[in-house]
Order: C-alpha cells, then sequence, then structure tokens
C-alpha cells in the first residue's frame, strides 16, 4: 500500500514521455530542477576541514544556502530539497526517514534557505530509499530533471541506490544524478560511482568548489556540431541521421538529420552537456562513436569518420515485366565481415561508407560480384542485362527444373512448380537445359530435356 | 467410376504416345554379342608340373575344351587368344614378348589348339604389356561387350603396372573389369591382382569351368541398374527428383532423367554399359553425388543414394495479395552460397538438415537453424504487412529505424520525400526520422513513433 502512489504516479510519468514523441528541438530552454538530496545522518554532526571547526552539517548547509542564493537569480531553474536522516534518531534505525522538506515551486528557494537552518542531523543513511521517493518529487519530465546527493557515508539501510538511481534514469524520470561525498574515504568511489557522476570533497573549500562545479555544468550553454569526415577529413559528408544514446541507461535522446547549413558547414546542435552518448551515424553501414562528452562550456566539435561514395545499380535493356524484375534485390554485406548491410533495388542510387563490398544479386541465378570498390565522391556502376522471359506452357502438371550445364555438370537453378499450370521465370542471358516428365508418368524414360537460350529483354516460349 | 477410370486410362495412354522414350535413352547400352580374349602365360615357370602336367599344358587344355563346348551352344561370342613369353628364353629377357595367336573368330577351338601346341614357355611376364597390347585386339565395335580372362602363375616381371592398364579398359570402355585365373600362385601374393580384376584360384577343370560360367554370365546377360533414393530409414522411397550420370573418366553427361517410381512403386531400371564407371548426381537441393559407381555385369545392380527430404512451406498470414511475390533466400547452415531464392506461397523439397533463412521483408526476417526434417513439412508463415501512408507538403529525408535497447537499425531510407509515400512492413513498432525541406536544420529534425499492424494502413501527416 506505502509504494501504491508512487508507482501510479510513475505510470502516469511514463505515459506523457510516450505520448509526446515529437522531441523538442529548444533543449536550449528548456527547464532546469534540480533536487538536492542531503544527508542528514548522525555522522553529519563530525567535525571536519582544517583545524576540526566546523562539523560536516554546517559546512553543507551554509554552502548550499550561497548555492540557493546564486540559483535564485536563475529564472530557468527551480529548485527542491529532500533531506533523509533528520527525523529520527540512530537508534531508531529508521529506514523510511526521508522528507521532501521543499517542493518544486517558483520561489522554492527562499523556503529552502530558512527550511536548511532549522534541521539537524540525526538518524540513519537510507540513500536508495530516498531516491525512489524523489522520484515523485518531480512534477513532470518535461525539463531536465536532476538529483545533486550530498552524502557523507554509504547507504545503511540495505538498499541498492545504484539500482534505483540506474531506473530512474532509465525511466526517462531523471536526467542525470550527481553526488558529492563529503569528507568520505577515497575507497568509497566505488560504492557511489554507479550512482552517477561522482566527486568527493575533502573539506569546506572543496565541497564549496564542487558544488559551483557541478551546477556550472548542469548550467552552462554548450553548442556542438558533428563533423562527418570525408577521406580528405573536410567535413563534408551529410544528410544522414544521427542518434545521440545517453550513457549509462543507452536511451536514444536525439536524432538530428545531419545538416550543412547555408555557408556549407555542419550546423549547431544543442546536446545536453550533463550527460555522455554514444553516437550512432546511420550510414550504411553505421558508425558508432562511443563516449562523446561535451565540454563544459562553448561549441564543441565531434569528428566522425565517415566518409561515402555511392553505388548505383542498373538493369540495362529493355524491361519485358515489372513485376519479375522488382524481385531482383541486391544484398550488399561488407567484404570482411560478411554482414549484410543492406538490400538495395535495381535503378537505385545508394550511398556506403567507402570501403570494399561483396554483392548478392537475385537474378536467375544468383550473380556474385565481390570486391566491389566503393571510393569517395565516386559512384560505382553495376550494371546487369534485364533477363530475359522464360514462359512454360503445361499441356500436364510436370516434375522438373531448368539446369545450368557448369563445368560439364548440370547444375539445378530452378525447381518448377509442380502444381503450377504456367510459369513465367525471369533468368539471365545465357543458355539453359529444361528437364522435365510429367507428374503421372511411372518411369523416368518420359523425361525430356529441352535446350533453350534467353537472350535479355526477350521472352521465349517453352511448350510442354 | 468406372467411366473416369477408363478416361483417365485414356488420358495417360494419349499421354504416353505425346512422350514417346526421349532420344536420349535410345542409347541405352543393349549388347548384340560378346567377345572374350584369352590372355595367357607362356613364361618359363609355366613348365611346373601341375594336377598331372604342366600348368601350361593344364590351361591348354582347359581353354580347347571350354572352347570345344562354346561352339557348340552359343553363336553369340567371339573368342581370341593372345600368349605372352613364348618366343623369347627368359635369358633374353624380352618384355615386348607378346602376340596375338589367334584373332577374333567365332569358330577357334580348332585354331586354338593348334597354335597352343606349337607354344613352350619360355620367358618373362610381361602382363601390363600384353594387356596394353590386347586392348587393341577388340575391334572398335558399339554394342559388344568385351572381356578379358587372364591366365597366369605369377606376377608382373617387367616392370609394368597392370593395374593402371585395367583401368585403361575401364577409362577407355574396352572391356569388363580383367578375369584374373591364377594357377599356384600363393595366397599372399594373389593380392596383387586386386586393382586388377576379380582373381579366381583355379586348380582343377572343375573350378576353371566354373569360373568361366561367371564369365560368360556377365558378359552375356543383360546389366540392368536401379537408383534406390533413399529417405532417412534407408527406405527407396524418394523420387520425383532430376538425376544425371556422368562418366567418371571422361566427365561427360550420359544420361539425365527425372527419377521415378514405377507401377509397383519400386524405382525403374536403366540399362547402363558396364564396362563404364559413373558419377551419380541427383539434383535434390542441395544436391548429392556420389562418385566412381562400378557395376557388376550381367546382375540387377542398386545404386543406392541418400536423398532424406523434408519440405519448406512458406506463407503469409492474412490475404494482402503482393504484385511481386515475397521472396526467402534459403543458404545451408555455415555456408555462403545462396543455395535457392524460394517464392512464398509454394513448397519446396530440401534436404534433411538446418538451413539459414533470410525473407525479404522490410525489415528482413532472419532465421537460423531452420530444420529440416524427413518427410515433414515446415511451415513458416509470417505475418502480412501492413500499409506506412506519409502525406506531406514540404519534401525532404525521412528513415525508418527499429528501436530499442540501444540499437535502431535503419529499415528504410526516403532519400526525396514525395507529397504522399506508401510503404510495405512488417507489423511492429517503428521510428521515424524526418527532416522537412520547410526548416532544413538539424534542430528541427523530427521524430515519429508508429505502430503498424497486418493488413492496415497507418497514416502519417507531417
Amino acid at each position: 500500500m506505502f509504494y501504491r502512489t508512487p508507482h501510479i504516479l510513475l505510470f502516469f510519468l511514463l505515459l506523457l514521455s510516450i505520448s509526446t514523441f515529437a522531441q523538442s528541438s529548444k533543449q536550449n530552454n528548456q527547464r532546469t530542477r534540480i533536487l538536492f538530496l542531503l544527508d542528514a545522518s548522525g555522522s553529519m554532526q563530525s567535525k571536519w576541514g582544517t583545524g576540526n571547526m566546523e562539523t560536516r552539517w554546517h559546512s553543507a548547509r551554509n554552502i548550499l544556502t550561497e548555492m540557493v542564493d546564486y540559483l535564485s537569480q536563475r529564472k530557468d531553474v527551480e529548485l527542491a530539497l529532500r533531506v533523509y536522516g533528520h527525523q529520527s534518531m540512530l537508534t531508531m534505525k529508521d529506514c523510511k526517514d526521508t522528507q521532501l522538506e521543499v517542493g518544486f515551486s517558483l520561489n522554492s528557494m527562499s523556503y529552502i534557505k530558512t527550511r536548511l537552518q532549522t534541521l539537524s542531523p540525526k538518524g540513519v543513511t537510507p540513500i536508495a530509499y530516498s531516491l525512489e521517493k524523489a522520484a515523485a518529487d518531480f512534477p513532470d519530465n518535461k525539463g531536465r530533471n536532476i538529483i545533486i546527493l550530498m552524502t557523507d557515508g554509504e547507504e545503511s539501510c540495505g538498499g541498492d541506490p545504484c539500482a534505483v538511481a540506474n531506473a530512474l534514469e532509465e525511466k526517462n524520470i531523471v536526467l542525470k544524478h550527481f553526488v558529492i561525498g563529503i569528507g568520505v574515504e577515497a575507497s568509497a568511489r566505488q560504492a557511489f560511482d554507479c550512482i552517477g557522476s561522482y566527486f568527493q570533497a575533502q573539506d569546506p573549500v572543496a565541497l564549496k568548489n564542487t558544488l559551483s562545479l557541478i551546477v556550472n555544468k548542469i548550467l552552462v550553454k554548450t553548442t556542438a556540431e558533428v563533423d562527418l569526415l570525408d577521406g580528405e577529413s573536410n567535413p563534408s559528408e551529410t544528410d544522414v541521421n544521427m542518434s545521440f544514446f545517453n550513457l549509462p541507461t543507452g536511451l536514444r535522446k536525439y536524432d538530428f538529420y545531419h545538416t550543412l547549413n547555408v555557408r556549407g558547414f555542419p550546423d549547431t546542435l544543442f546536446v545536453d552537456p550533463v550527460s555522455e552518448y554514444d553516437l550512432l551515424i546511420h550510414t550504411l553501414p553505421p558508425v558508432r562513436k562511443e563516449n562523446v562528452a561535451l565540454a563544459s562550456e562553448g561549441h564543441n566539435i565531434i569528428s566522425v569518420d565517415a566518409a561515402q561514395g555511392s553505388m548505383e545499380i542498373l538493369l540495362q535493356g529493355k524491361t519485358l515485366n515489372n513485376n519479375l524484375n522488382n524481385k531482383i534485390k541486391c544484398l550488399v554485406r561488407k567484404k570482411d565481415s560478411g554482414e549484410i548491410v543492406n538490400v538495395q533495388d535495381f535503378n537505385t542510387t545508394e550511398k556506403y561508407l567507402v570501403g570494399k563490398y561483396n554483392l548478392e544479386i537475385l537474378t536467375l541465378p544468383p550473380t556474385y560480384i565481390n570486391d566491389v570498390d566503393v571510393s569517395q565522391y565516386k559512384t560505382t556502376k553495376i550494371e546487369l542485362p534485364t533477363p530475359g522471359i522464360a514462359n512454360l506452357v503445361k499441356k500436364y502438371e510436370v516434375y522438373g527444373g531448368i539446369f545450368l550445364v557448369k563445368e560439364g555438370r548440370l547444375q539445378k537453378i530452378y525447381e518448377m512448380n509442380a502444381d503450377a499450370k504456367n510459369e513465367l521465370i525471369a533468368l539471365s542471358p545465357g543458355s539453359y537445359q529444361l528437364i522435365y516428365r510429367p507428374k503421372f508418368s511411372k518411369t523416368m524414360h518420359n523425361t525430356k530435356t529441352v535446350e533453350f537460350q534467353i537472350v535479355s529483354g526477350e521472352s521465349v516460349s517453352l511448350n510442354l | 467410376m468406372r467411366l473416369f477410370f477408363k478416361i483417365s486410362l485414356l488420358y495417360i495412354l494419349c499421354a504416353l504416345l505425346y512422350f514417346p522414350a526421349s532420344a536420349q535413352f535410345a542409347n541405352e547400352y543393349s549388347p548384340k554379342f560378346t567377345r572374350i580374349l584369352f590372355l595367357v602365360d607362356g613364361s618359363g615357370s609355366m613348365k611346373e608340373p601341375m594336377d598331372g602336367s604342366t600348368r601350361f599344358d593344364l590351361a591348354k587344355n582347359l581353354i580347347a575344351e571350354y572352347l570345344d563346348s562354346l561352339s557348340r551352344t552359343s553363336a553369340k561370342t567371339e573368342t581370341a587368344v593372345r600368349v605372352f613369353g613364348h618366343q623369347f628364353h627368359r635369358s633374353a629377357a624380352n618384355c615386348q614378348d607378346s602376340k596375338l595367336e589367334v584373332p577374333f573368330g567365332k569358330h577357334t577351338a580348332a585354331s586354338v589348339k593348334m597354335r597352343l601346341d606349337a607354344i613352350t614357355p619360355q620367358g618373362w611376364t610381361a602382363i601390363a604389356y600384353s594387356m596394353e597390347q590386347a586392348a587393341k585386339d577388340f575391334p572398335e565395335q558399339a554394342d559388344v561387350t568385351n572381356a578379358m580372362v587372364l591366365i597366369t602363375d605369377g606376377l608382373e616381371t617387367c616392370g609394368g603396372n597392370p593395374c593402371a592398364i585395367a583401368e585403361l579398359f575401364q577409362r577407355k570402355k574396352i572391356a569388363l573389369k580383367p578375369f584374373i585365373i591364377g594357377l599356384g600362385i600363393p595366397a599372399d601374393k594373389q593380392k596383387a591382382f586386386d586393382c586388377v580384376g576379380k582373381y579366381y584360384d583355379v586348380t582343377t577343370t572343375s573350378t576353371f569351368d566354373a569360373v568361366m560360367k561367371t564369365v560368360v554370365t556377365q558378359a552375356m546377360n543383360p546389366t540392368t541398374t536401379q537408383i534406390n533414393l533413399l529417405n532417412a530409414f534407408g527406405k527407396p522411397t524418394e523420387t520425383d527428383v532430376e538425376v544425371s550420370l556422368h562418366d567418371s573418366y571422361s566427365g561427360a553427361l550420359l544420361y539425365n532423367f527425372i527419377h521415378a517410381l514405377n507401377g509397383a512403386g519400386l524405382p525403374d531400371t536403366l540399362m547402363l554399359n558396364p564396362m563404364a564407371k559413373y558419377d551419380v548426381i541427383v539434383h535434390s537441393v542441395p544436391q548429392v553425388s556420389k562418385n566412381g559407381v562400378e557395376l557388376i555385369a550381367g546382375t540387377h545392380n542398386i545404386i543406392p543414394v541418400e536423398v532424406p527430404q523434408g519440405s519448406l512451406k512458406l506463407a503469409e498470414a492474412g490475404l494482402y495479395k503482393r504484385a511481386t511475390p515475397l521472396q526467402c533466400i534459403i543458404r545451408e547452415k555455415g555456408k555462403r552460397e545462396i543455395l535457392m531464392v524460394q517464392d512464398f506461397g509454394i513448397a519446396h523439397k530440401y534436404l534433411t538438415g538446418v538451413y539459414d533463412l533470410e525473407i525479404l521483408t522490410l525489415p528482413m526476417i532472419k532465421m537460423q537453424d531452420v530444420p529440416m526434417k524427413q518427410g515433414v513439412v515446415k511451415d513458416i508463415t509470417v505475418e502480412s504487412p501492413g500499409t506506412l501512408s506519409i502525406t506531406n507538403s514540404f519534401g525532404g529525408i525521412a528513415s525508418i529505424y527499429v528501436a530499442g535497447d540501444g540499437k535502431m537499425e535503419r529499415v528504410y531510407e526516403f532519400k526525396k520525400l514525395t507529397s504522399k509515400e506508401i510503404l510495405l512492413l512488417q507489423p511492429g513498432k517503428y521510428v521515424m526520422v524526418t527532416r522537412l525541406n520547410d526548416k532544413k536544420s538539424s534542430v528541427f529534425t523530427r521524430t515519429d513513433n508508429f505502430e503498424i499492424s497486418s493488413g492496415t494502413i497507418t497514416a502519417l501527416r507531417l
């Protein structure tokens, strides 16, 4: 019963996120919501810093107050404060001791400052539970929802804060978690690293700097461009879709069709700098660039080698039957891995990454063209003669097939459909043998062999 | 019922008339008569005593008696005698001492006896050379079964290779595999003749007669052959598949036919030249070959070939009718070559085994390790596609993806969107990423999620 409300809420949030499919392009004007999740467990009473002058709690409270002051000038930022371990004494081991002290609103900032003065640290460290609760603190996920966790110790209630944090990011409730370790051992990094970006503060000065650094990273204006480099390292490749996948969740965050602006340069993208990304360029085959991070400030250039050339595949000559010709498709495989990169239709042009490809063309018999070179700026032309057509006119239902003589041996390339009355078969130019016998016949001595020629763009009638 | 039977019988009769035995079967093997050449050892060792006389005299008498009886029974046999090692003494070491003493003729008994009586064994054992010469003794003539009977008491002493010559016999279809009659050859040395032909150890007249009966039976009786296409359980029930027969040596295509079971449900019979060696190719998918098949002359031969098959039936659910049938590429597991491109809507037979399938839907459906089992019709039914309809006023560029789990695979790209586009897609969830020409900038890239269901139209207005 206890979990019910937030879960239903989560569900609605998810629904909302799915129905808004046309992604916003105004990333740079989005509202940022920062939830400070502050540790008020008993250990925050310990003194720290040079000369052990003040408690961790006092430092954290004062530094946070300053930050809130600073942020109150920003119209595009909303703040909230959740605290844990401040309601019950340590001895009570109250693992549900977490409270949204100040929720998101336009004037939350002044409330946060006052509230901070009235709280005092006491209890345990239920990080996972607090994060779980924090999910419902954000009114929606249309903005950039960020949690900054400030703690002086690891989870002490047996929860798994990493799993909770990952789930929140995967469900797109929280964009990014930051963690500040207040005076914790360096060895604690491992426990916090998987929650989000982790920073360690050994003293009050470091804590102040760290918080500024994080907030700066969150609010900085950054722009980016993706340079798709051709073979001469010029950013001339374009008109291909690029997908940005958020790390570590792997959620697809942006799709951008790469565009050159009027001056012929890659145009500017707005990509949230708080996250790192895997970038997938949808060339054929796709190019992946992993762990793309944006610098905190200014214009970021992401360079990706994507030199491409074109391949045009054509049927030359008179077309007899469009439907039969449409069956001729070309499987384009990477020469080295053999992986199918594309299935290209005839009489089309397609771009591929520069390199070698092997083609399997579904003519009858199949045509294999190996080591096809696609090179920068060039169009590799593959021309095949249009097939001719064998028109099999059957008086009786027959068994049999069409054969090719290869190195003196018969090779079956087509098996006749024993149930079909007549068959139209598109064949590459060449000579063939039709071998058949009536279905009702009880002896192989009724087998007939007919040799016939196929000429490109011409039809041959064979009366069986 | 009876009327129907009569009509269908008439129909079959007409059809049979319409399908006369085709030309290639005119050259089915039907020998008119037989030639037997005796190649007799006249080397020095044939003087050794055996069975109360010498080995040579024994051989001489056996041949003479046999020819005598033959002349009274069969008019369809010609015989000849070649002797080796009889013209030069051992000391001359003449390895080309071989002579056709009596050429082929119908009644040779008297002249053979006369010629052999005049011979004294003395020289070397030039078996290979003599066999090579003997090959030329057979007149070149079709429709004759030739046989050679080698009578010897020892192994080649001239360094020749009788096995190679025996192979030449088969290669050029000169004669059946030689029959060797050994006179007093030690058991351990008899093995040397294994590659030459069939070896018989003869000690008495009666064993000689028995051997000659075999020779004549093989040379004179018709040789028939049936090809059993075995299913996975070893039963010859597979049929209706093309079979071609090649000469193993020349590679020449001799026959091709579509295998049939006769009225009794048995593979029907073919007359093949027993002097040749065959490569059999069964054009199942994939094909099966059996190389170097030898026949036993004068008998009914069964060539078993394992062709266990199952079928693959490809169908699309629903009523959607494509102008161009959907295709499926079929490859043998682990092989790169395309084995077959099968249209949807029909069934095809394949050898039992494991196959990889690529169905050319959008997106492509890949199926690995599809098993084909004896006599089983493997049904693969894919959902029928739905239609994506895109309307827009600006033109642009758009691509469609299957997305999820950090993956995003491109299914299709419209390089230049026209005002109305139609695309057939398999049921499922897709993402379309579009940049329209009215706002030509990356940040105005739009993403539309849509779902396709079988047989329905999903409309996107951009």
